[in-house]
């Protein structure tokens, strides 16, 4: 039996496309990972600036605030998934942080914490329309 | 599929997989999402003139940014959620090498800022894109000339 000519294209721009195409998938993490226990260590109108080091150690970024002052502590994950077809690259990026940012007064001593977990809320996702 | 239609085709897939071939067209479509918006009723529920920092940083979690304002501060949140298309043809123009990039690509990061007062008691909210509603970041300098200086301005 012979095979129809235009199954054998069909096939051809199949195993052509195939052969084209590819994905990868990705994660980056920047920063140590802020354990919500250890932050949950820190408490208002207790906790000094030695303890803050001594709980989730130095911070990322120090503002000052006139005499009081703000640090920062952020993890960030990125996940990045791309698939490649013949003549489209399909690719999504999702960066999430844990973040945690404490407020000094003039003494070193912590006036507010406040705090975000959705790092791990990153997701692979491939848009599709 | 008829005669006409493969007649049709076939030249189109051709000239297609010439160009892809070529490395003539290059297209992508991306979705990007960076952090997530603070809930709006979080947002809603705050008081002008009573919410303090303390209480705002309790209901929305930990801001992107703080930033030193006057005797006061301002707390920004920013976030992100776009899809866009980038299309690029390039071939021969003449004798000249010739590319079109088109993108529907815009800066598009939200952000919403919270300003405080000396007391760090909430004087307003403000909603639009990050980059036009930040405050310029002043440099670390002596706190106490700083001070005095800015209660005798006011």
């Amino acid at each position: 039996m012979q095979t129809p000519t235009h199954l054998l294209r069909a096939a051809a721009v199949l195993a052509l496309g195939a052969s084209l195409s590819g994905c990868f998938f990705s994660k980056s993490t920047a920063n140590p990972a802020l354990p919500p226990e250890a932050v949950a260590r820190i408490v208002p109108g207790t906790s000094t600036a030695d303890d803050v080091v001594a709980a989730i150690g130095a911070p990322n970024e120090v503002v000052q605030l006139g005499r009081r002052s703000a640090w920062k502590y952020e993890h960030t994950v990125e996940k990045q998934a791309a698939v490649f077809l013949v003549l489209l690259g399909l690719r999504g990026v999702d960066t999430q942080a844990d973040r945690v940012w404490v407020f000094f007064d003039e003494d070193d001593r912590v006036l507010h914490v406040g705090t975000l977990f959705q790092a791990g809320a990153a997701e692979y996702d491939v848009p599709v329309f | 599929m008829s005669a006409r239609l493969r007649g049709i085709a076939a030249p189109a897939l051709g000239a297609a997989l010439a160009l892809l071939g070529a490395g003539c067209v290059d297209g992508d479509y991306n979705r990007r999402r960076i952090y997530q918006e603070p809930l709006a009723e979080s947002v809603d529920a705050l008081t002008v003139g009573t919410s303090d920092v303390g209480a705002v940083v309790d209901s929305l979690g930990a801001p992107l940014f703080v930033i030193e304002v006057g005797l006061g501060l301002a707390l920004a949140w920013g976030w992100e959620d776009v899809t866009n298309w980038n299309i690029e043809v390039s071939g021969p123009i003449g004798d000249a090498q010739g590319t079109v990039r088109y993108t529907s690509e815009t800066s598009t990061i939200r952000g919403l800022v919270l300003f405080f007062d000396e007391a760090w008691r909430l004087t307003s909210v403000r909603r639009g894109f990050l980059g036009d509603l930040l405050p310029k970041r002043l440099p670390p300098r002596d706190v106490d000339l700083d001070i005095s200086a800015k209660s005798r301005d006011d």
